[in-house]
């Protein structure tokens, strides 16, 4: 048992004892084998296994794995079996649904807070400043809308203007800041102009007071600089340019008047403007009267009594009326 | 809604993390199936001595264990949880045909328990047909003629045209290959062996 050949010649005497292939005498020779060395008997066993498994084996086909896998992935792949929820296929295509449904759900509403408009409208005396969401402030005179989007778009800031506004905006050359006020366009990147454009009056006028804009009418286009204005007549369709003269064009805002030389009739047309609780009424002969005096941001009441001291005149109150009467000038 | 998690022990006794995706669960199935499918089918047939029927049992079980396979988490587990199933459907099987269990294996009709004798035999005869089946073709045809049809090395001799020499020398190759070949499915046996 040391050499190959007598390993060799031992387990060809195993084999031929497990066939039934052997003498008598080779047969008893070898259970003595079996019995008395420890590694024949091992080495027996293995062989007298594989021998009786192989019988076994040749009884029946072996199964084919792969046909039995196929038939196998065939059962469990219908919908008959009960797979825990979140492992069917339809439950997560309806999940990722859901979520894509909900994120455009959810970018539709902002956007659609993004376009919401808002709309500050003013009574007749009332003034009021809105700030905007990009920082441009707006001074609103009496009687006046504004619509203005909740958020600017990133291209451009769109707001609609009835009425007269002062508008302080803030520079931002990426966006220019668009009004649209009756027929005009003004087109603006950081300035400061005066709108007006109330729709019961035949002129729209644009007055800026520092900065430069462009305000169109259809086809038509006028650039301002600093202290021109532009006057748009809607009955005759025309859109002029001239420098701006009236020094109380925002008197509205400011309530600082000034005037040089003026008549009293021209005064209190800019008082009744200005202060519209009261209306201030004056007689022919001392409207031709003129005066220089600068009103800064004055009780009407004070103005009235300044006009009267000056030129010895008669002041009559009723409820909501102020006349004034004279010798006049 | 409950996430299925399934922790498999592999063979490398490596815990891994099944389950989450069916891909995963596919490939968990497809790992049992190349493992244990044919010894299942070598396990079922002792009881219904015909293969197509064992495969029709091995087939169900599976399915069976797919609609409910989040009970069981360990590959051991698995492993016994398949081959008693595989007995029970079996049993039934017999019962249903008002059959007995072949006498050849009369200790299966208490049905089994893990790391049963049987379970490693079973293994070792799919082993074995593989074994077989990869035989030089000379040494095959032998080894099939004396086990299969169970002749003697004369019949075999006269039946192939050699002589009886050759037929032993073959038979003896034979068993020296599928020692080889089986060595490791063999040891569990030795072992078993021994304390007996």
């Amino acid at each position: 048992m040391t050499g190959s050949n007598t390993y060799k010649d031992i387990h060809e005497r195993l084999v031929r004892y497990l066939a039934g292939e052997d003498s008598a005498e080779e047969r008893s020779e070898t259970e003595r084998l079996i019995r008395t060395h420890e590694t024949v008997r091992g080495y027996f066993e293995d062989i007298r296994r594989i021998w009786h498994s192989a019988a076994i084996a040749g009884r029946h086909p072996q199964p084919d794995m792969e046909a039995a896998w196929r038939k196998f992935e065939k059962a469990t792949a219908s919908g008959m079996i009960s797979i825990p929820l979140w492992s069917r296929m339809w439950v997560r295509v309806a999940a990722v649904m859901l979520i894509l449904i909900m994120s455009a759900a959810g970018v539709w509403y902002f956007r659609s807070v993004q376009h919401r408009e808002v709309i500050v409208s003013t009574a007749p005396e009332e003034r009021q400043t809105v700030s905007m969401p990009d920082g441009s402030l707006v001074t609103l005179n009496g009687r006046t809308t504004l619509n203005y989007p909740k958020r600017f778009t990133r291209e451009v800031r769109h707001v609609q203007l009835e009425g007269e506004g002062f508008f302080e905006v803030t520079a931002d050359e990426e966006r220019p800041f668009i009004i649209n006020a009756g027929d005009l366009k003004i087109t603006v990147l950081g300035t400061r102009l005066n709108v007006k454009a109330y729709s019961a009056e035949k002129e729209t006028e644009v007055t800026v007071a520092s900065g430069r804009v462009s305000v169109t009418a259809g086809q038509k286009e006028v650039i301002l600089n600093a202290d021109e204005k532009a006057v748009f007549d809607r009955t005759l369709g025309s859109l002029t340019s001239t420098v701006n003269r009236d020094a109380n064009y925002l008197a509205w805002k400011t309530r600082k008047l000034v005037f040089r030389d003026t008549s009293l009739g021209e005064i209190v047309t800019q008082l009744n403007r200005i202060y519209p609780g009261q209306e201030v009424m004056i007689s022919d002969s001392v409207a031709r009267c003129r005066m220089t005096a600068t009103f800064d941001d004055l009780p009407l009441e004070q103005i009235i009594e300044v006009i009267r001291m000056t030129f010895d005149l008669e002041v009559t109150r009723e409820a909501d009326r102020i006349t004034i009467t004279g010798k006049g000038c | 809604m409950r996430l299925y998690l399934h922790i498999v022990m592999t063979g490398s006794g490596q815990m891994m993390d099944q389950g989450r995706s069916g891909a995963d669960l596919r490939m968990f199935f497809r790992h049992l199936y190349e493992e244990h499918y044919k010894a299942l089918c070598w396990y079922a047939v002792r009881y219904t001595r015909d293969m197509p029927a064992a495969e029709d049992i091995v087939h169900e079980v599976f399915v069976a264990f797919w609609e409910k396979r989040s009970t069981i988490d360990r590959e051991g587990a698995v492993k016994a949880y398949l081959y008693r199933s595989v007995a029970n459907r079996s049993l039934n099987w017999l019962r249903d045909r008002k059959q007995t269990i072949n006498p050849e294996f009369a200790e299966l009709a208490s049905g089994v328990t893990e790391d049963d004798f049987y379970t490693d035999q079973a293994e070792l005869e799919a082993r074995v047909h593989e074994a077989i089946a990869k035989l030089p073709p000379r040494c095959g045809e032998v080894f099939r003629l004396s086990r299969f049809e169970d002749l003697k090395y004369r019949e075999i001799a006269e039946r192939l045209n050699i002589s009886v020499r050759t037929v032993e020398v073959q038979m003896s190759k034979a068993l020296q290959i599928l020692r080889e070949e089986l060595k490791e499915w063999l040891v569990l046996f030795l072992i078993l062996l021994r304390i007996w």
